[in-house]
C-alpha cells in the first residue's frame, strides 16, 4: 500500500487516538497494572550475577538501522547499563549501524551519569564493529570469548547471526536475556538463551523497567487495540463459519492472475 | 549402560563427518515428496510462460543473497533460471540488499544464458545493484518508469539503449517477480511494486529455510504464488524439472544431518532420564 | 532544487550547503537551553508529519501513478537520509581505527589482531575503490583475492558455523523437562523429518489420499507449519505491529522527554 485507503485511514487514526488517549489518562495519574515478565525480572538477577563474578556485561542493540526497533533496544540497554553502572560493573556495547554510534554513546554515558558513575564510562566501551552481518557476529563472538562476560543482553533486530552470539555466550557460561521482534530468530534464542522476551513484551519492556505513566499508558492502549483486533477476528471467524460476510472485504485487492493454488478465495488449499 | 553427556566438540565432529561424506561419495537417497509450495511455484512459472497476457513480459530475478547462503539460494537460482530459459522468457537480474547478489546472480545467469543461447541485451540484462536505503522510493519510481528509475545496467549502458528494454518500461510490462533472499526483502516487492500497476504481478519467493516461516502467511493470503523453501525446495524443484543438480547431491547431507540431530536429542534425553533416576535413587 | 546538478552548478551547491551548515551549526549553539527541547520536538514533529501526511493525504491520478502534492518530495528526502548515513559511516570507521591504533601503539594484549584489522581495512579500501579508477591489473587481482577470495569465503564460513551451533543448542535445549518442552520436542522432530527425503521415506508406503494422507510425515509437518506456526506468527506480528505503532507515536509526538524514555515531561 503506497498510500492509505479510506479503511486504513480510519483504522490507523482510531488506533492512534486510543493509544494517545490512554497515555494522557495515565499522565493524569490513573493507576495502571502490568503483569510480571520473567525475562525482564531476570535483568536484575543477571546484573547481580555479573557483580558477584566480577565480569562484565555485553549489550547488543541488534542489526537494525535507526528505527523504532533499535531505539527501543537502546532504551532497554540504557536501563540495564544504568543498573550495572550503579554496581561498578563494566558494560560494553558493540554497534552495527555507524549512525547509531553517537546516539548509543550518549545514551550509555547518560546512564552512567544518572548512576553517579560518570568517571567509570569509557567511550571505547561503545564501539562500532562493522555493518556487515557476519563480520559483526564474528566481532561480538570474539569480544565474548576474550572478555568472558557474565551476562549478555541481546535486544533488537537480529538475523541468522543471532545463534552465533548466543552460543558463544553460552560457551563462556554467561546468563543471557534476549528480546527481538524478528520472529524467525525467536526459536534460536529460546534454544540458547536463559530468558526470551517474545512479541510485544519487547515494546512493553521499557514500561516494565521504568514504570513511567507515559509508557504504561501506551502499553495499556496497545492492549486495548489488540483486544479489538481479537474481537474482530473472532467475529469474522463466526460470520465466515455461518457464511454471512457482514461487510465486503474492506481491504479487497485485485485478484492474482496466476497459480490460484494458494488463493483461499478460489478454493485453494 | 549410562549414556554420558557429550562434549560439544564431539557433536561438531560428528556433524562435520555426516555432512562431508555425502558430498564426497554418492550416498543413496529416496526422492523427495513434492510439497504444495514447490508445486505452486512450478505451476506459476508454467502459467505465466503460457498465458498470452504474460508470456512476453519481463521476469525480474531479484538476487538479494550473499556468499553465506550460496548453498540454498544459488541452488534455487540455478534450478529456476533453467526453467525460465527453457520457456524462452526474457529476464532481468537485480539486487538491492546485498551487492554480492549482483555478482553471484550475474555470473550464474551468464553461464545458464550462454548454454541456452541467450544474448545479453536481447534476451536478458543485469540491472546491477542499488543501495537498500532508497529501495522504497526506487521501487515506487520503477512502477511507471523503469528506465528513468534504474538509469543504467551493470555495465553502465543506459537502459533505454538496450534493445530488450525497449519493450519493458513500466510495472505493467513485468509478468513475474522471483525473489531470492536470506532476509524478508520480498515484502518490498509485495508492498510497493506487485500491485502498483494495472494488474497484479505474480510473485515467487526463494528464501532460506529459516526465513520461510515468515513467508508462509503471505502464501496463505495469496500475496505470494509459490515458494521454494531452502535447499530442500531447490531439491524438490530439480526433481520436478528432472534435472538433478547440486541441491539433489547436498540434500543427502541435509537428510543425514537431520537424522543425526534427532539421534543426539534422543541420546541426550535418555542420558538425562538416567541421571534423574540415579539422583532419585541416591536421595531414597 | 532537488534536480541532479553537474559542473560549476554542482560545486556551487556543495559550497552553499557547507556555508549553510556552518551557519546553522553556530545558530543552534546560540539557542537558549530552555528552547532546545521545544526546537527538537518541533523538528521531530515536522519530519514525521511529512511522511504521515504523504501517506494519508488523498491521492489522484491514474491507478498506476497515484500521487498527492507531497509524493514528489519522497525520493529527495530519502536521498538526504542516505547521504546522512554515509557521513555516519566515516564516524564509525574513525571510532574503529582509533581504538585499534591505540592498542597497537601501546602494544596492549591482542595488538597483533588490531594491526591485522587496520591493514585489512586499508587493503580492502585500496582494492575495492581502486578497481573502479585504476586500470592496472594488480588492483583487480588484489580485489579478486581480497573480496572474492577472502571476504566471500569468510562470510560463507561464518554462516556455516551456525549449523554446528544449532546441533549443540538443540542437544542442550530439547529435553523432556515439562509438558511444553515435550510438545516442542515432538513437533520439532516431526518437522525435521518432514523436511528431508530420508524422513519422508519413513512414511512413503502410506497412500497420499484420503484419511491416510494425514499420517505421512511431510503432510504432518506442513500442517504444523501452515495451521499452527503460521497463525502464531501472524498473532505475534499483530502485537508487534501495534507495539511498533505505539512506540513510533510516542517518538513522533515526543510524549516522553529526555534521553530514550528515561525522563518524564
Amino acid at each position: 500500500m503506497n498510500h492509505a485507503t479510506w479503511p486504513a485511514r480510519v483504522i490507523l487514526i482510531v488506533i492512534s487516538a486510543v493509544i494517545v488517549w490512554t497515555v494522557i489518562a495515565a499522565q493524569r495519574g490513573k493507576k495502571l497494572f502490568i503483569r510480571r515478565i520473567p525475562g525482564l525480572t531476570a535483568i536484575d538477577e543477571a546484573v547481580g550475577r555479573a557483580v558477584e563474578m566480577g565480569r562484565g556485561i555485553l549489550l547488543s542493540s541488534g542489526l537494525g538501522g535507526i528505527d523504532v526497533v533499535t531505539l527501543q533496544a537502546l532504551a532497554i540497554c540504557t536501563n540495564i547499563a544504568s543498573a550495572a553502572a550503579r554496581y561498578g560493573t563494566k558494560v560494553q556495547m558493540p554497534i552495527y549501524e555507524a549512525a547509531l554510534l553517537p546516539i548509543a554513546e550518549d545514551a550509555i554515558s547518560s546512564a552512567y551519569n544518572k548512576a553517579g558513575r560518570s568517571d567509570a564510562f569509557s567511550s571505547d566501551d561503545v564501539r562500532y564493529l562493522s555493518n556487515q552481518q557476519f563480520a559483526y557476529a564474528a566481532g561480538v563472538a570474539g569480544m565474548i570469548q576474550r572478555e568472558q562476560y557474565a551476562a549478555t543482553f541481546l535486544f533488537g533486530t537480529f538475523f541468522a547471526e543471532s545463534l552465533i552470539m548466543a552460543e558463544n555466550a553460552n560457551m563462556v557460561g554467561a546468563i543471557q536475556v534476549a528480546g527481538t521482534p524478528s520472529t524467525t530468530q525467536i526459536p534460536f534464542f529460546i534454544a540458547s538463551c536463559d530468558y526470551v522476551i517474545i512479541g510485544d513484551e519487547y515494546y512493553a519492556a521499557t514500561a516494565y523497567l521504568t514504570r513511567q505513566p507515559t509508557l504504561l499508558g501506551s502499553m495499556i492502549g496497545q492492549d486495548r487495540v489488540k483486544i479489538a483486533i481479537l474481537v474482530t477476528v473472532m467475529l469474522g471467524f463466526l460470520l465466515t463459519m455461518a457464511k454471512l460476510p457482514l461487510v465486503k472485504n474492506l481491504f479487497e485487492d485485485k485478484d492474482m492472475p496466476a497459480a490460484s493454488y494458494y488463493s483461499p478465495a478460489k478454493g485453494g488449499k | 549402560m549410562r549414556i554420558p553427556q557429550l562434549d560439544r566438540r564431539v557433536l561438531y565432529m560428528l556433524l562435520a563427518i555426516v555432512v562431508s561424506i555425502p558430498l564426497l561419495v554418492n550416498v543413496p537417497l529416496p526422492p523427495p515428496a513434492i510439497t504444495p509450495p514447490t508445486k505452486s511455484f512450478y505451476e506459476t512459472i508454467e502459467t505465466v510462460s503460457t498465458d498470452p497476457k504474460t508470456k512476453d513480459k519481463l521476469v525480474i530475478i531479484s538476487c538479494n543473497f550473499g556468499s553465506g547462503t550460496l548453498a540454498e539460494n544459488l541452488s534455487q537460482l540455478e534450478a529456476t533460471l533453467n526453467h525460465i530459459v527453457s520457456k524462452r522468457m526474457k529476464f532481468a537480474i537485480f539486487a538491492f540488499n546485498d551487492p554480492q547478489g549482483r555478482d553471484l546472480g550475474g555470473s550464474t545467469a551468464q553461464r545458464i544464458a550462454d548454454k541456452a543461447g541467450y544474448k545479453y541485451g536481447k534476451d536478458w540484462v543485469n540491472w546491477g545493484f542499488r543501495p537498500p536505503q532508497g529501495i522504497q522510493s526506487l521501487l515506487k519510481a520503477m512502477v511507471n518508469d523503469l528506465h528513468g528509475a534504474l538509469g543504467t545496467d551493470v555495465k553502465g549502458t543506459k537502459l533505454s539503449a538496450i534493445p530488450m528494454m525497449a519493450n519493458y518500461k513500466k510495472a505493467d510490462d513485468v509478468g513475474l517477480i522471483i525473489e531470492y533472499a536470506a532476509s524478508d526483502t520480498v515484502k518490498y516487492w509485495v508492498q510497493f511494486f506487485q500491485r502498483a500497476g494495472s494488474t497484479p504481478i505474480a510473485t515467487l519467493f526463494c528464501p532460506t529455510s529459516v526465513m520461510a516461516n515468515e513467508a508462509y502467511p503471505m502464501l496463505e493470503t495469496g500475496q505470494l504464488q509459490g515458494m521454494l523453501v531452502g535447499l530442500k525446495g531447490a531439491n524438490e524443484f530439480e526433481t520436478v524439472m528432472k534435472r538433478p543438480g547440486f541441491a539433489t547431491r547436498a540434500s543427502a547431507s541435509l537428510s543425514y544431518s537431520h537424522l543425526l540431530i534427532i539421534l543426539l536429542i534422543i541420546l541426550g534425553n535418555v542420558g538425562m532420564i538416567q541421571d534423574r533416576k540415579r539422583q532419585q535413587g541416591a536421595t531414597k | 532544487m532537488f534536480q541532479v546538478q553537474h559542473g560549476a552548478a554542482l560545486y556551487t551547491y556543495i559550497a552553499g550547503a557547507a556555508v549553510v551548515s556552518v551557519i546553522l551549526f553556530f545558530a543552534l549553539t546560540l539557542v537558549p537551553t530552555k528552547l532546545r527541547r521545544p526546537l527538537i520536538m518541533a523538528v521531530t514533529f515536522a519530519a514525521g508529519l511529512f511522511y504521515a501526511l504523504e501517506f494519508f493525504w488523498p491521492v489522484s491520478g491514474p491507478e498506476s501513478d497515484q500521487k498527492n502534492f507531497l509524493t514528489a518530495y519522497i525520493k529527495p528526502f530519502s536521498d538526504i537520509t542516505t547521504v546522512l548515513q554515509s557521513f555516519a559511516l566515516g564516524l564509525g570507521v574513525y571510532s574503529l581505527v582509533s581504538i585499534h591504533m591505540r592498542k597497537v601503539a601501546r602494544t596492549q594484549s591482542g595488538w597483533a589482531y588490531s594491526l591485522v584489522l587496520i591493514v585489512s581495512m586499508i587493503v580492502m579500501v585500496i582494492a575495492h575503490i581502486g578497481k573502479e579508477y585504476i586500470k592496472s591489473p594488480w588492483v583487480h587481482q588484489l580485489n579478486d583475492f581480497a573480496y572474492s577470495g577472502l571476504m566471500k569465503s569468510l562470510d560463507a564460513t561464518m554462516f556455516s558455523i551456525i549449523a554446528f551451533y544449532i546441533v549443540s543448542a538443540a542437544y542442550r535445549a530439547f529435553r523432556i523437562r515439562s509438558t511444553e518442552a515435550t510438545i516442542l520436542l515432538v513437533s520439532a522432530g516431526i518437522i525435521m523429518l518432514g523436511q528431508v527425503a530420508i524422513g519422508q521415506a519413513i512414511t512413503n508406503a502410506i497412500p497420499n489420499e484420503g484419511l491416510t494422507a494425514n499420517f505421512r510425515v511431510e503432510n504432518m509437518a506442513n500442517w504444523i507449519l501452515k495451521k499452527v506456526n503460521s497463525p502464531a506468527i501472524m498473532a505475534i506480528d499483530f502485537g508487534l505491529g501495534v507495539g511498533g505503532l505505539a512506540t513510533a507515536l510516542r517518538l513522533w509526538l515526543s510524549l516522553e522527554r529526555g534521553s530514550y524514555f528515561e525522563e518524564e515531561l
